[in-house]
């Protein structure tokens, strides 16, 4: 799969997505013009702090919303526009097409039916095979995401397992259909930190065997550095950064991201205090004009408050949605040199 | 530099004993909660089944010192930090503060003794009332514990108020009315209102974004500074553990299995354990670098109510000797603050 210039074609391309609920208060732009691409067999990362709309926007690819919200822009799976799509079109796509495992895996799964009644209906919703070969083929899923002793464990129930065990139940329930796209949100927030390795190396593994794109929604930006190749950072609706993992991470150049690294204890925090992003993020139901991140940005200058770039190239494959480029490179610049200064 | 409050009485940072005089003292605290038996195993008369939540911790923390106490979901550490302020009454043990019976039934030492003693809650939504405003909440706390009269209380309050970084008009407000980080720094000035000398933290900024945490740690750090306060900081980031004490408490399965100062023990962890925990954690530096490539620890934790027999680490243990499988192994002090329960080690 290429294209004329060489590149390969992403499978999915997001255009433009604009999400928006109507509450009572108003109306809630979650999702506020995101557009980015996921190549095949790569895992991009979208992360960002609560109510930033990452998990808005991985719900409004597959339309998994609620009646009140409304969705414009357009979703392109392999070319083809997913919000455009028909009812029956989109019950195909989700599970087969772009799969989805969530937060909490135990509100996910239906606590009355064996664990594995659960998986082989999703193979058999999917596969159009029967009964028995739906339960054959739900063994081999627990095999494969590691679960052990699977034979015995597809007679048991949701609450005998951990909950890293049901994250993985949840993850062979997304794999039944055998999905080009797993959306993963936030699939290891609930669990302990060793479970959260665990299931953050199944995950990995999967994609690579399996050849799978995976998007993977965050607030942990290091969970992000461990398993992405690519992320976007969103702030209020927005996306505010993108490009390489490495490269956004070790040298962002958009003042949120660079707020977000230094508020992290134990790593640029070798300093008694942290440094915080002052304030809170804004309310989405009006949010600050211009720039969103202005009345929080050490950077910002009159003009932020108006207006705000799209992302600008920073560097290759590096985007940043700030034109104070000249200022924010200038700081990094003199920061470096102190730094080499006193070591 | 590592958290600079230097604990006025000369406090110890070396294994379980601090040097000097300790302000709490816990030992061989036990907690367990019997589970309540179904009808057929009562009839069968079967013995009731019993969750080991703390099973036997010794902890002594130093004035002015921050101990973080860290360990996976189950382990005990809330309910260890919870039987410090009295929430719950230990099953067995001893804890002293200044010296003091803190289990005493005296009704007057109790009083004072919450006083001393004060925690912050995880979800400090859940733990105000959503239909008092916030300044009849904290005025609430001075009243009960006549800490002053009647008129000065608004003054007190905005003042509290202030001290955590909020304003005094803000009094006026319900609790829904405020952001995450907002409620926290209420539940912090809840505490504060009684001028405590120990604050039992029980994962007080794990609910918050990274921008809003680095805020209520960088307060809770002033506020030591300036009212030479007493942490017990429990939590299962260990980042802001490593960031926020001076030395850590390790918790398996309701025992402590490894202290040492906060300064060394990502970087030398000596308990299996604490090895596999620290490996676990996704670290930035790291996963910009080489990527770690080391075996992960196999399974899930153990159940309290079945604990395994010797050191209770030793089903997913990768260094696991026949020993470990019958003799649990007792902290055994290594020099230079380390503190390790595990049969590798001389004294265990």
């Amino acid at each position: 799969m290429t294209n004329g210039s060489g590149e390969i074609a992403p499978i999915l391309q997001i255009r433009d997505l604009r999400t928006s609920f109507v509450t009572s208060a108003g109306i809630v732009r979650a999702v506020d013009g995101v557009s980015f691409d996921v190549r095949p067999g790569e895992i991009f990362g979208l992360v960002g702090e609560s109510g930033c709309g990452k998990s808005a926007t991985c719900r409004s690819i597959i339309r998994l919303l609620p009646s009140h919200a409304t969705t414009e822009g357009e979703v392109l799976l392999n070319g083809e526009d997913l919000l455009t799509a028909g009812a029956e079109a989109m019950r195909q796509v989700r599970g087969g097409e772009i799969s989805m495992i969530f937060q909490d895996p135990m509100s996910a799964l239906n606590p009355v039916l064996r664990v594995g009644e659960q998986v082989a209906e999703a193979v058999q919703a999917h596969r159009g095979v029967g009964r028995r070969a739906a339960w054959a083929r739900a063994l081999e899923l627990l095999r494969l995401v590691g679960i052990p002793a699977p034979e015995r464990r597809l007679r048991e129930y949701p609450y005998q397992f951990s909950g890293g065990m049901r994250q993985r139940v949840l993850i062979a329930i997304a794999l039944a259909g055998e999905p080009n796209v797993l959306l993963a949100d936030e699939p290891t927030t609930a669990l302990d930190v060793t479970i959260q390795d665990q299931i953050l190396k199944l995950i990995v593994r999967l994609q690579r065997e399996l050849g799978m794109s995976v998007i993977l929604v965050s607030h942990d930006l290091a969970v992000i550095a461990h398993v992405c190749q690519r992320v976007a950072v969103m702030y209020a609706g927005q996306i505010v950064e993108q490009g390489e993992v490495r490269t956004v991470l070790r040298a962002p150049r958009h003042p949120y991201t660079m707020g977000l690294l230094a508020s992290l204890p134990g790593i640029g925090a070798r300093e008694r205090y942290l440094q915080p992003i002052a304030g809170a993020p804004p309310s989405l139901l009006d949010p600050p004009s211009g720039c969103r991140f202005h009345p929080r940005c050490t950077y910002a200058v009159e003009q932020c408050r108006s207006w705000t770039p799209e992302l600008l190239p920073v560097g290759p494959g590096h985007g940043a949605a700030c034109w104070r480029q000249d200022a924010i490179r200038a700081r990094v610049e003199t920061t470096r040199i102190a730094v080499r200064e006193t070591a | 530099m590592r958290f600079a409050v230097e604990p006025s009485e000369g406090a110890g940072r070396n294994g379980v004993e601090a040097a000097g005089t300790p302000l709490v003292e816990a030992r061989d605290v036990v907690k367990h909660f019997p589970l309540t038996q179904g009808i057929v195993s009562r009839l069968q008369r079967r013995p009731g089944e019993v969750l080991k939540a703390v099973d036997g911790v010794s902890l002594v923390i130093a004035p002015g010192e921050t101990v973080g106490l860290v360990g996976e979901s189950g382990c005990g550490k809330t309910t260890f930090g919870r039987c410090l302020v009295r929430l719950y009454e230990p099953t067995s043990g001893e804890i002293r503060f200044r010296g003091e019976d803190v289990l005493t039934h005296d009704a007057a030492t109790t009083r004072r003794l919450r006083r001393s003693i004060q925690m912050i809650f995880q979800d400090p939504y859940s733990s105000l009332n959503p239909r008092k405003t916030v300044k009849a909440a904290l005025g609430e706390v001075l009243t009960v514990h006549r800490l002053c009269p009647e008129n000065e209380i608004p003054a007190r309050v905005g003042e509290l108020l202030e001290r955590v970084g909020l304003s005094a008009a803000m009094g006026d407000r319900y609790p829904r009315q405020f952001s995450g980080g907002q409620r926290q720094r209420i539940g912090i000035a809840r505490a504060l209102a009684v001028d405590p000398v120990f604050i039992v933290a029980d994962e007080a900024v794990s609910a918050l974004d990274v921008s809003i945490q680095a805020q209520v740690i960088n307060l809770l750090m002033r506020l030591q500074e300036e009212m030479g306060l007493t942490f017990l900081f429990i939590a299962h980031n260990l980042g802001v553990v490593r960031h926020i004490s001076n030395r850590v408490a390790v918790m398996y399965l309701g025992k402590i299995v490894e202290i040492q100062p906060a300064s060394t023990i990502f970087d030398e962890p000596l308990h299996p354990y604490t090895k596999a925990l620290v490996r676990a954690i996704p670290k930035l530096d790291s996963a910009l670098g080489a990527r770690d490539t080391v075996a992960a620890i196999e399974g899930d934790p153990p159940s309290p109510i079945d604990i395994p027999t010797g050191c209770r680490f030793h089903p997913r243990c990768p260094y696991a000797m026949p020993i470990c499988q019958t003799v649990e192994p007792p902290l055994a002090d290594q020099g230079g603050g380390q503190t390790v329960a595990c049969h590798l080690y001389p004294g265990s």
